[in-house]
């Protein structure tokens, strides 16, 4: 996972039970920072972007990992993020049926 | 009869309680196993003895703690028993199955004595009043008239409507609840796949819930803690759709609620259907199902819902020996244990050899303990070895039942063998291998053996015979599979993969175009007979049977049959064995793969296309030298001068050429695979009692070797 | 990316690695001391049949089989001796456990990042595909070594590659 500008995340890789602790790793590392900058009163204001585009791999377990994840996030007051994702991924996340809790916010 | 409350009199019985429980339990096997075995056949006067006796030893235990319930029930089934022993009732096949759903309704009761686990009063009534049936109308006639219940009762399956045998066409409603294990990711299930079979009955919606955890950084990605609701609207019927989750799910953890008639998620008027693929019940059991037009009647489950533990001593029916009590320890305490009697022996042994070198008559007193301390050693050693070994009976016991019930359900004929049963292994195994074993027997039913009506056409008997086989080879485990039906289709693998994008030729060995079913995604399932196919394929059983550092191979002629062996080390196994030298190394050769050891004479060597033979009596068999093929420095490279153990690998013989005879042990297997990786030629390495490593040969691989090794050159 | 176990101290920004070193022909070298296990003399070494001349063999540690490596032999640091000062260092290495015959051991050494810089593209025996950076120590060059990915390597043969 990289982080371009402080905005966006960009996953790549293998999203799926392989890589799932991988990509747990830096994922949380990612919440602990965020954690941190909120602690010491430096809060992201800007939305903020998912970029899925370079995951290969992606199956239900990368789909609760993103859940959790991004649950995470909103605990932590961040707003509602987007995503960037190709037609294959989406349609992935939707047959799983984890349109709710990963695209619209947690909410059905 | 009158039977008392024991507790009224004042007597504790808890504490028999739990004698009771196991010995009734053995009771049930007792019985189950020697109805299974008639084969619908007609049990003589010695079979009808000991199942009567049998219901009858229940019967009493039960009076004894007051279990009216159990009472009731045993005392008409022993009723019935005793007018067929004296010729009052005569025999038909369906009391067979009368008789197993009688034991498994005392199983059912015994249970909620047991663990309080929930009795289902319908279906205690039933076997009562059926069995009464059978009485009364003088046996044959009345209860093969019931037989259409029955049948599918017993068979734990999701009723059927007599009078509509086919499918039912119109389309119901479903939610579904799912609540997966937390290692279904682990264990490599795709939900996708299972989703996608779903879909293919009908219109699916699915929504997951992720019970997400209060902290992020605790969590752990690889477990899974989403269930799913699923909305399923199909003509297809409850079992149908429980049977894509056969793998997936336990009974309990997949909820299927016919909402229909758009009731709400409560369910109060719902109508539950309780499906029971191969005798799991749901717990949810806040309904008593209500007969109606459509389903009239109630399934009754097998008694193997109740063992929940089937490798535990206290499972009645999966029990390795006798009845004794058991406690829980962690197997890591285990191991470690072994491994420290391990050097508790070594440290013995270095004793013993500083201990020869002193004067035995000055010294006697000492040469006496150190013997004793020997022998007390060498028991502590057997009784550690033993704690994790069992006997795969365990596992083979599940199937007999199995057989018969599917059987049934497929419309085939299929008589199981089992041989090796006293074959131990690792109780790690034994955990490991049941899945893999049940899903490759189902698929040899489903897929391999014919139908009756096939079978005659083939000119064949109309049964089928599946064997399972354990056997102990050198350092392994083999467990065969083996069919006699029409054997694997290479054609319709090669299609099959091509549509599935699985890469395949032609010019594929046969061995290549088997292995084909072990990828991920292929199913050469037809949807209408397939209950092993869906959601879960070939590729976790063979990815489980890996995990446990296990091959498997298959081979298969088509018309005649097929075979598919697991093949697991034994990591953790005592093995007869001879220790040899060869240089300065020692290595170790399993007794069971020897056929005898000897030094040649030059008369008996001789060269047969340069390869260096020896006669024994008749027999020319190569020379396999050690150090040759381990490239190693030894002291002798001519035969007369060496010992030649002579071998038997799976029907091939030849003579391996060894410095040295040196001592036949018992040694422990210690994995190699576990640090470093599997060394060609051995399965496994001991410990001698110098503490150095030794390692323990396998002569097929030796031999394999050597056939390779004069290809190349 | 592994460095090393990181201490904070109570300023909570700065961070320090701690290594064990050990000598390989001339250089010193170092390696994660979290992935050391113990340390042990060179001894009773069952030879494998057939395994890479750097793989010495297997040995009893304990009850479990371990198999041993010579870095010596692998990457050809001079003459390989075997006496009463070779070490064996016993290290857990991805759920493995797995001997390095060295020349010597000399200390655990905690450096801080200003103390490591990268690795240059030449200059070692060993590929810098396996080093994580270079560390000075009064006057002392340490090479440190990332263990694990050097061990899970196909080149060197110790574990079974993922297919």
């Amino acid at each position: 996972m990289d982080r371009n500008d402080v905005n966006r995340i960009s996953l790549t890789g293998d999203l799926s039970m392989v890589g799932a602790k991988e990509h747990y790793q830096s994922l949380e590392q990612y919440a602990a920072s965020q954690a941190e900058a909120v602690a010491a009163g430096r809060r992201e204001n800007a939305p903020l972007e998912i970029d899925l585009t370079g995951v290969q791999e992606l199956d239900a377990c990368g789909c609760q990992l993103l859940a959790v994840f991004l649950n995470n996030l909103r605990l932590r007051g961040a707003r509602d993020c987007s995503f960037k994702l190709n037609d294959a991924h989406r349609m992935k996340i939707h047959n799983l049926g984890f349109d709710d809790e990963i695209l619209n916010g947690g909410h059905p | 009869m009158n039977h008392q409350d024991p507790t009224m009199l004042g007597i504790n019985t808890a504490r028999f309680n739990l004698m009771f429980f196991e010995e009734c339990g053995e009771h049930l096997a007792e019985m189950e196993r020697i109805l299974v075995s008639l084969d619908n056949g007609e049990p003589n006067d010695e079979q009808l003895d000991a199942i009567f006796r049998a219901a009858h030893s229940i019967k009493g235990g039960a009076g004894m703690f007051g279990f009216q319930d159990m009472i009731l029930v045993t005392h008409i089934l022993e009723s019935l028993l005793d007018k067929m022993r004296n010729n009052e009732i005569t025999f038909s096949p369906s009391m067979i199955d009368l008789f197993l759903e009688a034991g498994d309704v005392i199983s059912m009761q015994l249970s909620g004595h047991r663990d309080g686990s929930e009795v289902r009063q319908e279906a205690v009534d039933l076997i009562c009043s059926k069995l009464q049936l059978v009485i009364e109308g003088g046996g044959a006639a009345v209860a093969s008239e019931s037989a259409c219940l029955p049948a599918e009762v017993l068979h734990g399956n999701i009723v059927t409507d007599c009078s509509a045998p086919s499918a039912d066409t119109t389309v119901h409603r479903y939610e579904l609840t799912f609540a997966p294990d937390p290692d279904i990711f682990k264990r490599g299930v795709r939900l996708e796949n299972l989703l996608a079979d779903l879909e293919e009955l009908g219109m699916l919606t699915v929504h997951a819930q992720v019970n997400v955890p209060s902290d992020f950084s605790t969590f752990d990605p690889e477990e899974c803690i989403t269930s799913w609701r699923l909305c399923l609207e199909t003509s297809a019927s409850v079992a149908d759709i429980r049977d894509i989750f056969i793998f997936v799910a336990d009974a309990d953890q997949l909820q299927v609620l016919d909402v229909t008639d758009g009731t709400s998620a409560t369910g109060q008027t719902a109508e539950y259907e309780e499906t029971a693929p191969f005798g799991f019940q749901t717990e949810e059991d806040s309904l008593a199902p209500a007969p109606s037009a459509d389903h009239p009647g109630i399934v009754t489950t097998g008694r193997r819902a109740y063992d929940k533990n089937e490798t535990t001593p206290a499972a009645y029916g999966r029990r390795a020996g006798d009845a004794e009590s058991s406690i829980r320890v962690g197997v890591t305490k285990v191991d470690q244990l072994i491994n420290q009697v391990g050097e508790l022996v070594i440290t013995q042994l270095m004793l013993a050899q500083t201990a020869a070198e002193l004067d035995p008559v000055l010294y006697e007193h000492l040469h006496r303990s150190l013997l004793q301390l020997e022998r007390n050693t060498r028991d502590l050693q057997q009784s550690v070895m033993s704690m994790r070994l069992v006997p795969i009976s365990i596992v083979f016991s599940r199937f007999p039942r199995l057989v018969r019930e599917l059987a049934a359900k497929l419309g085939k004929q299929v008589e199981l063998k089992t041989i090796g049963d006293t074959t131990e292994l690792d109780k790690g195994l034994i955990e490991k291998i049941t899945d893999p074993l049940t899903h490759l027997v189902r698929n040899c039913m489903d897929h391999g053996l014919e139908t009756p009506e096939a079978r005659i056409a083939a000119g064949k008997k109309s049964g089928g015979t599946i064997t399972l086989r354990a056997s102990q080879l050198g350092g392994r485990i083999v467990i065969d599979v083996i069919d006699d039906g029409a054997g694997l289709n290479r054609d319709k693998i090669l299609r099959k993969a091509a549509e599935r994008g699985i890469p395949a030729s032609d010019s594929m060995s046969d061995e290549d175009v088997w292995h084909l079913i072990f990828s991920p995604g292929f199913s050469t399932a037809d949807a209408v007979t397939d209950i092993s196919g869906r959601g879960v394929g070939m590729d976790v059983v063979l990815r489980n049977v890996q995990s446990i550092n296990g091959k498997v191979d298959i081979s298969s002629e088509p018309g005649k049959g097929t075979r598919i062996t697991i093949s697991l080390p034994l990591t953790l196994a005592i093995l007869d064995g001879l220790s040899v030298a060869v240089g300065k190394e020692k290595f170790i050769i399993p007794l069971n793969s020897i056929i005898e050891s000897l030094q040649p004479t030059v008369e008996n060597l001789k060269t047969v296309n340069g390869e260096n033979v020896v006669n024994i009596r008749g027999d020319y068999l190569p020379i396999i030298p050690l150090y040759e093929l381990f490239n190693m420095d030894s002291l002798v490279k001519e035969p007369e001068k060496g010992v030649l153990i002579l071998v038997d690998a799976d029907g091939e013989k030849a003579a391996v050429l060894v410095d040295a005879l040196l001592d036949e042990h018992q040694v422990v297997i210690k994995s190699m695979e576990t640090n470093y990786r599997k060394v060609d030629g051995t399965a496994g390495a001991t410990i001698l009692g110098d503490g150095r490593v030794a390692l323990i040969l396998d002569v097929n691989s030796l031999l394999q070797m050597r056939k390779q090794n004069i290809a190349y050159s | 990316m592994q460095t090393g176990r990181e201490i904070t101290d109570g300023s909570g920004t700065r961070t320090v690695s701690e290594y064990l070193t050990f000598t390989l022909g001339k250089e010193e070298y170092g390696i994660d001391i979290l992935k050391v296990q113990e340390i042990r003399g060179y001894d009773a070494v069952t030879h494998i049949a057939n395994a890479p001349e750097f793989i010495k063999g297997v040995v009893n540690l304990r009850g479990v089989i371990v198999p041993i490596v010579d870095m010596r032999i692998k990457f050809k640091l001079g003459e390989p001796t075997y006496n009463e000062f070779t070490v064996v260092i016993i290290m857990n290495v991805l759920e493995r456990i797995i001997g390095m015959v060295v020349d010597g051991v000399s200390d655990v050494v905690a450096l801080s990042p200003e103390q490591i810089r990268a690795a240059p593209e030449m200059g070692s025996s060993m590929d810098t595909d396996y080093i994580t950076g270079l560390g000075t120590l009064n006057d002392q060059m340490l090479i440190l070594v990332d263990i694990e990915r050097l061990m899970s390597s196909e080149e060197m043969q110790v574990m079974e590659q993922a297919a």
